[in-house]
């Protein structure tokens, strides 16, 4: 019987610490998960119950997955308390990856928000694999303060890379932060980015891509041009158990991913 | 088309016993003082054994998608490995038939399958039957269904004078009738007549009920251009959260996924779950899209009018009239639709 509510084992190989609230940890499945970038699994530790997540990682490795999780919760908690070698559970992948074929030939402005760095990180990955099919990759990520960024590690290493454009923000810096401060709004005007040609991705806290939406829209881009990553409480994760209706949609179906003009009219998408 | 059979009423219990040594046999029916119920018939039963004359409490959907269903183990647990019968429902009503195709869509259709619900469903032989009456509650007629089943049985049985006038519906159904041809005969003119005017009688009942509702029937936009009413804050302030509205209900098909350990590793159950509850969309944190009761109450009405209608071109509500006896607070779809209808009336004059 080919059963969709079972998680197939997994191995956590390996737990970096990207803040105090967030770990990255690398996930082997006993079988491959071959998933594309956007689209996400859930997650279960054992005996206990299971939450979604979209993989970090590239979607070109499927032996090994990578998911970067911010303590909130019950079953976040848990994962938090496990070290490497501590089995869980992995069912997926669901919903729709990013088209990126429309995304070829064009600026891609990558916007993210605190942990919602995390499922752009994977698409960032993607993009970087064949970057002279795009345009320039600009990615403009906000955090609280510098202690929250995460993926510190790599940053530099992106910033190194021809063809992609790295800006940061805080909410508020230190003696060290010698950066830009102000909400992640505030870095997505940009001179030399043409909005009409751009696509806009974001992810993030509610109230971020509340008013990076309306920023963007502001600056030019197109309604059907910005993605937005939607987040409602999940169960099942294909379309059944009704808990994550977004209007007329299922988050974990037609989504997570959805740009602007599909889910505009729905009252109060980002609450 | 094969012609009309006829049962005797004699025979409906045998029947259903014969039937019980094929499987597991669910009849609708309607004992002493009790409201017409779902019971398990064995072959041994000496119950007095009559079909109910309305839908009975539970619905249809508690024999395809139980409360609680374990959906298997993982990790080293054992799995339950049911051992899988036949069944029968018997006295199923139009109401409930109309609620599978509901059911059918988000269970066996989409990208993923639910191999619990049609594995059930499969099993599931449905004999139907027409309503004989009509219950206070009963609204089926603004959701354009009739009393009687005009499709989705195995085998109906229509109540006349002495019996049932038999119709097959499916492959099914007509082997049922060839296997036990000692309880069926050929229905008499006279009997499909009186079949047919029982028929118009209570549809004639119900129409009357329908007809003092006074609801627009366009259900679709009263109900979005009534969102921001103030009828939901309104009836919302007698909801208690008991989920009974939606656990009755035989389209609500939400559920929640929860782990357990089992055997010598964990178990995954499903079982229903309830948009009244505050939790149903509290995401880590505590921020909820259905903060307010009003917004609860109102994503009923959202999914049932705006929602299937869109996703399938049906109301998700077959007027079946369950919630409006289950409902501790007294909340009454009807009295709702009827508020939104007057409003949606009212804006038009206007
Ligand atoms: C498509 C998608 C991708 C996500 N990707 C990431 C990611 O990469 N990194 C990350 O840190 N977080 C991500 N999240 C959020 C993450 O799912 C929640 O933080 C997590 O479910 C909290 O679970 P909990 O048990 O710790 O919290 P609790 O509050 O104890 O939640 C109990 C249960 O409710 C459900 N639930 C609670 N909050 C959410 C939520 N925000 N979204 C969906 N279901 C929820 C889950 O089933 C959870 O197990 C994602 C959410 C979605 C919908
Ligand atoms: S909403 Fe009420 S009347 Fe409509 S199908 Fe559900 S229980 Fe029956
Ligand atoms: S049955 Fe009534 S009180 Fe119970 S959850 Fe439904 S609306 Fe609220
Ligand atoms: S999580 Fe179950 S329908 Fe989307």
């Amino acid at each position: 019987m080919n059963n969709p509510y079972l998680p197939i084992a997994a191995t956590i190989e390996e737990i970096i610490e990207e803040s105090a609230s967030i770990k990255t940890f690398v996930i082997r499945p006993d079988e491959e998960i071959v998933f594309e970038t956007g689209q996400f699994v859930e997650l279960t530790v054992p005996g206990v119950g299971e939450a979604p997540f979209t993989p970090s990682s590239s979607p070109s490795v499927s032996e090994r997955m990578e998911i970067t999780i911010m303590e909130a919760g019950s079953i976040t908690r848990l994962l938090h308390g496990m070290s490497p070698g501590a089995k869980v559970g992995l069912r997926g992948p669901y919903g729709v990856g990013y088209p990126l074929e429309k995304f070829r030939g064009r600026p891609v402005v990558i916007v993210g928000g605190g942990v919602g760095l995390a499922p752009l990180r994977s698409l960032l990955l993607a993009l970087m694999e064949e970057i002279q099919l795009y345009d320039t990759i600009y990615l403009k990520y906000g955090a609280k303060t510098p202690g929250d960024i995460i993926y510190r590690r790599l940053i530099p290493e992106w910033a190194e890379v021809e063809g992609l454009d790295v800006t940061l923000t805080v909410d508020g810096g230190d003696e060290d932060w010698k950066g830009n401060v102000g909400v992640v709004t505030t870095i997505l005007d940009d001179g030399r980015i043409d909005p009409a040609k751009a696509v806009a991705v974001a992810c993030g806290p509610p109230i971020m891509m509340k008013f990076a939406t309306s920023r963007l829209l502001e600056l030019g881009y197109r309604e059907d041009e910005i993605y937005l990553s939607m987040e409602r409480n999940m169960s099942c994760g294909i379309g059944k158990c009704g808990h994550c209706r977004l209007g007329e949609y299922y988050i974990c179906k037609d989504g997570p991913v959805f740009t602007w003009n599909k889910i505009k009219h729905v009252e109060e998408p980002f609450a | 088309m094969m012609d009309k059979l006829f049962l005797k009423d004699n025979d409906y219990a045998g029947l259903l016993k014969e039937l019980a040594r094929e499987g597991i046999v669910y009849a609708s029916v309607e004992e002493e003082g009790e409201k017409p119920h779902i019971r398990l018939i064995t072959d041994d039963y000496d119950g007095q054994l009559k079909p109910a004359s309305i839908r009975a409490v539970e619905p249809l959907k508690a024999l395809l998608f139980p409360a609680l269903e374990n959906v298997g183990a993982y990790m080293g647990g054992a799995d339950p490995g049911e051992a899988k019968q036949r069944a029968f429902i018997i006295g199923a009503k139009s109401c409930d038939l109309r609620s599978l195709e509901i059911l059918d869509r988000v269970f066996a259709g989409g990208d993923f399958e639910d191999p619990f619900y049609i594995e059930k469903r499969d099993r599931l032989t449905i004999i139907s039957s027409d309503c004989t009456a009509c219950a206070d509650e009963c609204f089926c007629g603004l959701m354009d269904i009739r009393p009687y089943p005009t499709g989705e049985y195995d085998m109906n049985l229509s109540k006349v004078d002495g019996g049932f006038v038999v119709d097959t519906g499916s492959e099914r159904g007509a082997e049922i009738v060839s296997k036990h041809k000692e309880f069926f005969s050929g229905a008499a003119d006279g009997q499909v007549e009186e079949r047919e005017r029982n028929r118009e009688a209570i549809s004639l009942a119900l129409e009357e009920q329908a007809e003092g509702l006074r609801i627009d029937a366009d259900l679709r936009k009263i109900t979005s251009e009534g969102f921001e009413d103030d009828v939901w804050e309104e009836e919302a302030g007698r909801c208690v959260e008991c989920g009974a509205c939606n656990f009755i209900c035989p389209t609500c098909h939400c559920f929640i996924l929860s782990d357990h350990a089992g055997g010598k590793g964990y178990e995954r159950m499903k079982r229903w779950d309830a948009c009244q509850y505050a939790g149903f969309t509290r995401v880590a944190g505590g921020a909820s899209v259905l903060q307010r009761r009003s917004e609860r109450l109102r994503n009923r009405y959202d999914k049932k009018f705006i929602f299937f209608p869109a996703l399938m071109d049906r109301y998700a509500c077959t007027g079946c009239g369950r919630c409006v006896s289950a409902c501790p607070g007294k909340i009454d779809i009807r009295e709702i639709l009827k508020v939104l209808s007057s409003q949606a009336l009212a804006r038009r004059q206007r």
